[in-house]
């Protein structure tokens, strides 16, 4: 993960994200941020990346995903990645997309910050209208 | 579903796995493998295809993935793929990546074997289809 000092794919400086390795180690080659343990900072965040983790925070039941190439048609993958289960948000009740966003919704409140990895699905192929 | 009578993709002979069906007839047809009705051998797992089927084990509540393209950045899609509900392990519920696996956790300890279904996502979130 990485600590922007910069606003970066629409991530704002001061934010701790997770990118892709390679991308995180050109960001920080150019000063762009530095190596972070983490976990990624929780709550909204507006990003133009089509994939990421979000947190959300102790006592939240749910986090939004604001970017601008979302549909309320968009697909999502998202799971539960935090690396000890919490003992209250256990799994994603809801993913409901809209114009410009995604919320995720967990069964409960989390008792401490949980992590959520995601990404917006392609619509290709066979089934593709 | 086939029973591998050598090593394919990674999966070790003598393993119940489930590859695409052209695959698994090519396979059979040169003798790798005979058709099985299945479930997939449940447990750990060592692949090189992106994408499969695996099982947790009754008693457990988990299970590794263990693919070398796998990185901790990695994006994958699991779910129950079985047409009879687990008493106990109802979903999917988190999944862990890391450099060259990934675990996926059930709800609980399965009363008996459950199959899931996994696939790892590309970052456009498309699946990976060189199997």
């Amino acid at each position: 993960m990485i600590l922007l000092s910069r606003t970066y794919a629409g991530y704002p400086a001061g934010t701790i994200v997770q990118f892709q390795t390679p991308v995180e180690a050109a960001l920080i080659a150019q000063g762009i941020g530095v190596t972070s343990a983490g976990p990624v900072t929780p709550g909204n965040v507006s990003t133009t990346a089509v994939f990421g983790r979000v947190g959300i925070a102790a006592a939240g039941t749910s986090v939004v995903i604001s970017n601008p190439s979302f549909t309320a048609e968009s697909r999502f993958n998202c799971y539960l990645s935090n690396a000890a289960a919490d003992t209250t948000a256990t799994f994603i009740t809801r993913i409901t997309p809209a114009v410009g966003s995604v919320t995720i919704n967990v069964n409960a409140a989390a008792t401490a910050a949980i992590a959520i990895d995601w990404n917006q699905e392609v619509i290709s192929g066979d089934t593709q209208v | 579903m086939i029973l591998l009578s050598r090593s394919y993709g990674g999966y070790a002979a003598g393993t119940i796995v489930q590859l695409p069906t052209t695959v698994e007839t090519v396979l059979v047809s040169q003798g790798l493998g005979t058709t099985s009705a299945g479930p997939v051998t449940p447990g750990a797992v060592t692949t090189t295809i992106p994408m499969g089927r695996v099982g947790i084990a009754a008693g457990a509540s988990s299970v590794v993935v263990t693919n070398a393209s796998i990185t901790t950045e990695s994006k994958v899609w699991a779910c129950v793929a079985q047409a009879a509900a687990d008493g106990t392990l109802l979903r999917v519920e988190r999944i862990l990546t890391a450099a060259g696996s990934f675990t996926i956790f059930g709800t609980a300890n399965a009363t008996a074997a459950v199959a899931i279904d996994w696939a790892i996502l590309d970052t456009d979130g498309g699946l990976t289809v060189n199997v």
